[in-house]
């Protein structure tokens, strides 16, 4: 491997990291989880990198096996708790859990473009590049999914609001 | 609020944020570490894969040879390695106009430096029998062989030639190649000379007879033991000079070849069929879209090889998987035309091209297969924490798959060489501390085998062998019901039952399968609590696997610091985590959290400490 490989994986590295432990976080709800999807493609990611290097996109490529690792892990724990008690590493917000939570009930598809578009910023363009799909089907897939998730999301702020007020 | 799509996306943004905020220690020195640790099967071994000659293949070439002696009584041998300059009149040959790229005598070509790890190649690095009594074995300066089926092995060859890959035509002709030279022998191995390596240099070759072959040549190694963008050459002269063969598919990474007019080469995720010596190449199969499709991935890393004039057999080697796995999924054609799925990498390929539906290969990482013929071939596959190679027998074109046999004394396949589907050899590392390379037989299907040679001979290195898997169980505390019952969730809705060590003998270690299960650098730290064999269910369909329930208390401010015996105390918040590790392959079958509210019912932890 020459050292401009080396280089520009660092760059890509830095660049990219914390966006895949962000967007692992928002497919699975859990940190350590993330953390790992994370570590995952980045390791993949230079096991391939002669390769990757060469894509408009690095990136994307990295996004793309830690969507699959999610939903792979999503698949083989089935129905288990994934977004349950969560008490690892800091402790999550009741935000977060909610959020999570909330996610959590989409399908696959519907929570990568909304996680895509308004978690990471792509356009829905780009989301449609990235899932391979038309833009029309990721615009349907962006307002089911909010339409699930708006009123989930407020009725958790009620909630928070009564806790509060409970505790003070 | 007045705009919720705004908020929702504000707190989507935040959530991302976070996790951005809180990635984790992984630096790029990390992931490179972890992908060597990753790519080590693989890096030293630049494997290729060789097929023992079919009969009818034999009677072919010595037809060749016997017409090459003639030719070469008649014509003065000096003429034939400066073919094309017009000593030799062969009009109807195609390859004529072709352009030259070396021949021998030029300077010898300097490999292209090799992927991460230099240094000489694996003691041995490929088998190969014509016979079932004779064949060969290559490695890193040497070159073994046997007339006597194994029991005995000569050493024909000990030079600086690093070797990786054999290939005999008949019981005297044969090549061997090396990172930097290219050998032949016209005796059986008597007398083995350079022929000078071509540039760009020789990754594989595959002759037909004593004078033609075929080779790839050119590309940068990858992670599958072959070569990206390599290209076909192909020689009439025995290898002397070398043509560029322009009329094949570009970035060809594996060749086989049954006759000189009938052969096979694949690129990435494709296969190419000729039956007229390369005039004509068809595309005969590519692989199903692995699912999402990504429009630039070039394909998976295809190894074809042939099974008669008609029949192939291809190993796809895939990107994308999870901890301890390598997805992989062989296919198998009788005709050239109709293709179908013979066996795949059981936990991750099913993910990756949902279409396919195949039985669970052998092992979570590929290794070498050895084609018989169209009916049989024998896959060997790698299970990195396990200490014994499995392998499936395919026979009836794939259709039928024996259940996993493992090779004894074989921890890390690198070669194999089936003359039938009861009698092949496997070579490959045997683990443990001090590994040596090792030569296994066997003429039972892959029932039982017997320790031919060993580079450590004649102290056997052996493994951690099933008889060790018990004495080697109590190192970590016992896993107890108690600890189980949160499982329930991960496992199907119901409680995985706990099965004593000594019930599956073909289980790994227990510290194989904490290896397995603390592969990343997030446990860095972390505790083993206990561990301990369960029957659990996973996947589609909720199969059943004997496997390892490894509970870890990952680092961290949670953690607690007293596990018992006796209740923990109520202001111990404890989470841990629980990875399944499948007890015969070492792959990784789910992993969960293992949480108890701080008020919750408390499980009694008890003998853990």
């Amino acid at each position: 491997m020459s050292g401009s490989g080396r280089t520009d994986f660092d760059e890509f590295f830095a660049e990219t990291h914390p966006s895949l432990v962000g967007l692992g976080l928002a497919l699975t709800g859990d940190l350590q989880v993330a953390q790992e999807l994370a570590q995952e493609a980045l390791t993949r990611a230079w096991v391939h990198w002669r390769r990757i290097r060469t894509y408009d996109q690095p990136s994307a490529w990295a996004r793309r096996v830690v969507r699959n690792l999610a939903a792979d892990r999503a698949k083989h724990l089935r129905r288990a708790p994934l977004l349950a008690p969560l008490a690892n590493v800091p402790a999550p917000t009741p935000d977060r859990l909610a959020l999570t939570a909330a996610l959590s009930v989409l399908p696959r598809q519907q929570r990568e473009a909304l996680v895509l578009h308004d978690g990471i910023g792509l356009s829905v363009a780009e989301v449609a590049e990235e899932l391979g799909v038309p833009e029309g089907t990721v615009r349907s897939w962006l307002s089911r999914a909010r339409a699930v998730l708006i009123p989930i999301l407020s009725t958790g702020d009620d909630t928070k609001e009564v806790g509060c007020r409970e505790r003070s | 609020m007045n705009d919720p799509e705004g908020a929702l996306a504000q707190a989507l943004r935040e959530l991302v944020a976070s996790g951005a905020a809180e990635r984790g220690e992984f630096s790029p020195a990390d992931a490179r570490k972890a992908a060597r640790r990753r790519l080590a099967p693989f890096s030293d071994r630049r494997r290729r894969y060789r097929r023992p000659r079919s009969p009818a293949v034999r009677v072919g070439s010595v037809l060749v040879v016997a017409a090459l002696i003639v030719a070469v009584f008649v014509a003065p041998w000096p003429d034939l390695h400066l073919f094309g300059a017009g000593s030799v009149p062969r009009a109807a040959d195609p390859y004529v106009a072709m352009p030259v790229v070396a021949e021998s005598g030029s300077p010898t070509c300097r490999p292209v430096s090799s992927a991460t790890d230099g240094g000489a190649g694996p003691a041995l690095s490929d088998v190969q029998f014509v016979s079932r009594e004779r064949g060969w074995v290559v490695g890193a300066g040497r070159i073994l062989a046997t007339t006597d089926a194994g029991r005995s092995w000569q050493v024909q060859y000990r030079g600086p030639a690093d070797l990786i890959e054999v290939d005999f035509v008949d019981s005297d002709h044969g090549f061997a190649v090396g990172t930097d030279q290219l050998l032949a022998t016209e005796d059986g191995g008597g007398r083995w000379s350079e022929l000078g390596e071509p540039c760009p240099t020789i990754r594989a070759v595959d002759f037909t007879s004593s004078s033609s072959g075929f080779a790839v040549a050119s590309g940068t190694p990858n992670e599958g033991g072959t070569y990206e963008g390599g290209e076909l050459l192909v020689t009439i002269d025995g290898g002397r000079q070398w043509r560029r063969d322009t009329r094949a598919p570009t970035g060809v990474q594996s060749l086989s070849f049954a006759t000189r007019q009938a052969g096979w080469v694949a690129t990435p995720g494709r296969v190419w069929h000729t039956t007229d010596g390369g005039l004509h190449w068809r595309l005969s199969f590519t692989e199903p879209a692995s699912h999402p499709t990504v429009s630039s991935y070039p394909g998976d890393t295809a190894l074809v090889e042939c099974g008669g004039a008609q029949g192939a057999w291809v190993l796809f080697l895939g990107a994308g998987a999870a901890t301890g796995h390598f997805p992989y999924v062989a296919f198998a054609t009788r005709d050239g035309h109709d293709w179908h799925s013979v066996l795949e990498e059981s936990f991750t390929e099913q993910g990756v091209m949902p279409e396919v539906h195949a039985p669970d290969g052998p092992g979570t990482y590929p290794g070498p297969f050895s084609a018989v013929s169209s009916d049989t071939a024998v896959f060997v596959g790698f299970n990195p924490p396990a200490p014994l190679a499995p392998m499936d027998v395919a026979t009836d074109n794939g259709m039928k798959l024996s259940s996993h046999r493992y090779v004894t004394g074989i921890w890390d396949p690198v070669g194999t060489s089936f003359v039938s589907a009861d009698r092949g050899w496997v070579i490959g590392l045997t683990g443990g501390s001090g590994s040596a390379s090792a030569i296994e037989m066997t003429a039972d299907g892959g029932r039982t085998w017997t320790l031919q040679w060993s580079s450590s001979a004649p102290r056997r290195t052996a493994p951690a062998t099933q008889k060790t898997v018990a004495a080697d169980a109590p190192s970590y505390p016992a896993l107890t019901r108690a600890m189980v019952q949160p499982l329930q969730a991960q496992n199907d809705g119901e409680v995985p039952v706990l099965v004593p060590h000594s019930s599956d003998r073909e289980a790994i270690p227990a510290r194989r399968a904490v290896e397995a299960a603390t592969t990343y650098p997030v446990w860095k730290g972390a505790r083993v609590v206990a561990t301990g064999l369960a029957r659990v269910r996973t996947g589609v369909g909720g199969a059943t696997h004997t496997a390892w329930l490894v509970l870890i208390d990952p680092p961290g401010p949670h953690t607690c610091t007293s596990y018992g015996p006796g209740p923990l105390p109520a202001s111990c918040h404890l989470n841990l985590y629980v990875v399944a590790v499948d007890a015969r392959s070492g792959g990784v079958l789910w992993s969960g959290d293992l949480a108890f509210a701080p008020l919750g019912p408390l499980p009694v932890f008890t003998g853990a400490g």
